[in-house]
């Protein structure tokens, strides 16, 4: 059985192939087009995983998008609604790419690849969750997801055992630990996801907060679920400082992150989910 | 000179022409969208103060955790 997952038209578009519960080909669109976390349609991605098996898209017996996009349309609408008369000028850039594109992804996807089967849409911070704790060595664990954010929600914990997930709590949009440090590095008039280390003292400060927050939180998730494990996944949960504090100063025994954690690997952890 | 070339020079600037104008239109009828329909909402519902975002920070609050609500997995829908 082929599954075919894909991410995109957020940031760092990708697509990867799975063929009996196996990933045979992996590629983020931006290694292709040269762009640096690129969002649109991984069609070089997706075609290079094809070709790599041999494959064509009919052959496909699934198709996986990385999130809901009707709920997070809702939550954008949400957010307008709360903040205006203010935030005019990116409701007018927003609008017009959900209304040609992102409400429109399964025509969009059935399209771009010539495919009729299934398309499947996950939740984005369960199948987070599902990537680091399928792919993890442990036959239980706890599980925290952080990421700027999904549909509504940005931050997730639970726990998973042998071949089923349970996440039991969140915290919501706007709270975010992911987007309190995008918030920084715009504020900084840099660009999001990239320039970061280039002012220094202030960026010491906000990995200092991140860091603090996320062992708060883990020592929280130790204290619900008292397992040994620990499975994170979430684009926060690439920050490498913060991680090693985690397996150092939690009670944690063992930690498994997963490599592609951020939204890249938002059509892997689609696949592992549906698998 | 060559018509062909002439014909094809006013076609691409007649396409222009018209991407200017829906470009105008299309940010035009947003922001009017914007200004009345977002607008008016968002001021009912802060009239009725509900808080859509959940922004206010509560006294005696042990843990901003939410329990997760529990959905039934529909993963063909897009909602």
């Amino acid at each position: 059985m082929y599954i075919l997952g894909i991410s995109c038209y957020y940031h760092d578009a990708a697509a990867v192939l799975m063929k009996e519960g196996k990933i045979v080909a992996a590629a983020q669109e931006e290694r292709f087009t040269r762009k640096k976390h690129d969002d649109c349609f991984p069609a070089n991605a997706i075609k290079f995983c094809l070709a790599h098996e041999g494959i064509t898209s009919r052959q496909l017996d699934y198709v996986g998008f990385y999130d809901k996009p009707l709920v997070k349309f809702d939550r954008i609408l949400e957010t307008f609604i709360s903040v205006a008369p203010k935030g005019v000028r990116f409701f007018m850039l927003a609008m017009p790419i959900w209304l040609q594109k992102k409400l429109w992804i399964k025509d969009l996807i059935k399209t771009e690849l010539e495919y009729d089967g299934e398309i499947i849409f996950t939740e984005h911070h369960q199948s987070h969750a599902a990537s680091a704790f399928f792919a993890s060595p442990f036959e239980d664990a706890a599980i925290l997801t952080v990421d700027g954010v999904g549909e509504w929600t940005t931050t997730s914990y639970g726990y998973g055992s042998g071949n089923k997930i349970t996440l039991t709590h969140e915290i919501k949009f706007p709270h975010s630990l992911g987007l309190l440090y995008s918030a920084f590095t715009q504020y900084l008039g840099f660009k999001v996801n990239s320039g970061e280390q280039h002012h220094r003292d202030i960026a010491m400060s906000i990995q200092r907060v991140t860091e603090e927050a996320m062992l708060r939180m883990v020592n929280h998730l130790y204290d619900e679920t008292g397992q040994k494990n620990l499975c994170m996944a979430g684009g926060v949960a690439l920050n490498s400082v913060a991680n090693g504090r985690i397996i150092r100063e939690t009670p944690f025994e063992n930690v498994f992150i997963q490599p592609a954690a951020g939204d890249a690997g938002g059509g892997r952890r689609n696949n592992i989910y549906l698998v | 000179m060559d018509l062909r070339l002439v014909l094809k020079n006013i076609w691409q600037k007649w396409k222009k022409f018209w991407e200017l104008i829906s470009y105008i239109i299309t940010k035009a009828l947003l922001c009017i969208m914007y200004y009345t329909v977002f607008t008016l909402y968002g001021l009912v519902a802060k009239l009725m103060r509900k808080d859509l975002l959940d922004l206010k920070m509560e006294d005696n609050v042990v843990s901003y955790w939410k329990e997760k609500e529990k959905i039934e997995e529909e993963t063909y829908k897009q909602y």
